[in-house]
């Protein structure tokens, strides 16, 4: 047992062990762990502890996770490099139905969902969709839309597999093709939600138009496609389009949302919703479509409806 | 229900239960090592000064409560907690961990992570009254590796 100290003396936060230091670190997040390390020395080893990073890596998939990583040489020197590395790269699960990876800053648990996974209206017909294997893809196999009337895509996760208390949000990623058309100035339908429960939509467009175009024509009658002729060089002439025909009501990307951002690993991703995790089970149903508009559209190629949490600062 | 001591490091006693005193797992491990019949039994605990082992008193009666519901004792917990200024919170912590009050020390080690997360190295040497002992090259170093905190596009 210690020497009893002084009795009016306070005790410096200094004296706290390191053990109690790695406690309370680990009730904050792993971006506020790292910044921690650089307050002092005792602050550093608390911070690069394997206990505390090992409370931030998930419980499951430790066997994906394994097979994933056993070909990498030399294994992790510790739980924080595998952490970073799981925010990094991607590891398949569920036989390759899905990735997983880690929000760096959180923590928080991140999904892709493969194509073959997804529900995909006539993906199954060659003149419609295409299955393809280019180099570099995240799953076996991607999904090209060669040219559909009828776009309908669905994906859904349990929500026991998310973090809880989180704010997510939906995404398609994707890649325009050379043989793109169809979708330069028009919407299609996006939700996200509980199945079961009333799931609001929202417009967003799949193709990268000026900004200005759209702004002078926040939403385009839908009849309007009904006269499409279906190549982009046909659309780009249409710019006249009557002032009356376009509605008040503001173009979703306003308020930066429903148009394609580029990702850093060179696709697109458009948000499709968002969904605040509140720790209720259910299956949370992602949806991309445009079956109203009665125009084709083609040269897409699908990577995945990722889900990840949201970041709350800019 | 048998009662005890506590004597604190700067001597003051403290009467408990013993439905009180076992939410620390030291104590109870004590009273099992050296159970005795007797209201006698004087528990020295030399690390832990009057006031704060006072405080921890207080906490413990309000956590064995039956008349409380769990969002009084919560209410109460979040009064207790805000009312604590960081010394103390640190000595609170220290005790809890020295005695081994489990739901205290996450409390307690809860409440000074709240204060510090999402703060710069500055602000929370500020917080907590702590120095640095990097060397500024030592510190630009750990700032580089950790780099990614400060420059969300690199990695």
């Amino acid at each position: 047992m210690a020497k009893p100290r002084p009795t009016a003396a306070a005790v410096g936060f200094s004296a706290l062990p390191e053990g109690c230091i790695a406690h309370i670190l680990s009730f904050t997040s792993p971006q506020d762990v790292c910044r921690f390390a650089s307050v002092s020395s005792t602050f550093r080893s608390a911070a690069d502890a394997d206990d505390i990073w090992e409370r931030f890596l998930p419980l499951e998939y430790g066997a994906e996770i394994s097979d994933a990583l056993s070909h990498i040489f030399p294994p992790f020197a510790s739980k924080k490099e595998l952490y970073l590395h799981l925010c990094r790269f991607p590891v398949l699960i569920h036989c390759g139905a899905k990735s997983f990876s880690l929000d760096k800053k959180t923590g928080k648990k991140c999904y892709m969902i493969s194509p073959r996974e997804l529900f995909i209206v006539w993906g199954d017909a060659p003149r419609y969709w295409r299955w393809t294997s280019p180099p570099g893809a995240r799953f076996g196999e991607l999904a090209e839309l060669v040219s559909v009337c009828w776009l309908e895509i669905r994906g859904k996760i349990e929500t026991q597999m998310l973090s809880p208390c989180t704010l997510y949000a939906a995404y398609l990623v994707f890649k325009p093709t050379t043989s793109n058309y169809g979708f330069q100035h028009h919407p299609v339908e996006v939700t996200v939600g509980l199945v079961g429960t009333e799931t609001p939509k929202q417009s967003v467009y799949l193709d990268v138009v000026d900004r200005e175009w759209r702004q002078r024509h926040p939403t385009l009658l839908r009849g309007s496609g009904l006269f499409n002729l279906g190549r982009r060089r046909i659309i780009d002439t249409q710019v006249a389009v009557p002032r009356e025909i376009t509605r008040n009501d503001a173009p979703a990307e306003d308020c930066g949302h429903g148009v394609p951002k580029q990702r850093e690993d060179g696709w697109l991703e458009v948000q499709l919703g968002e969904f605040f995790h509140n720790g209720v089970d259910g299956e949370l149903e992602m949806s991309v479509s445009e079956v109203k508009g009665g125009y084709w559209k083609g040269g897409l190629l699908i990577q995945g409806v990722e889900i990840r949490p949201k970041a709350l600062i800019a | 229900m048998r009662t005890f001591q506590l004597k604190s490091s700067d001597n003051k006693i403290f009467k408990v239960s013993e439905e009180i005193a076992i939410q620390s797992a030291v104590i109870k491990n004590f009273l099992e090592d050296f159970g005795s019949d007797s209201d006698e039994i004087v528990i020295p605990l030399p690390n832990v000064r009057g006031r704060i082992l006072e405080m921890m008193i207080e906490w413990m009666v309000k956590h064995v409560d039956e008349e409380l519901t769990k969002e009084e004792v919560e209410d109460w917990e979040n009064k207790f907690m805000n009312d604590l200024n960081m010394e103390v919170t640190t000595e609170l912590v220290m005790a809890a961990n020295y005695l081994e009050v489990i739901g205290l020390l996450h409390r307690t080690c809860q409440s000074i992570a709240d204060h510090i997360s999402g703060k710069s190295p500055e602000e929370i040497r500020r917080i907590l009254n702590i120095t640095s002992d990097f060397t500024p090259e030592e510190e630009a170093e750990i700032r580089r590796q950790n780099g990614w905190v400060l420059n969300p596009s690199t990695n």
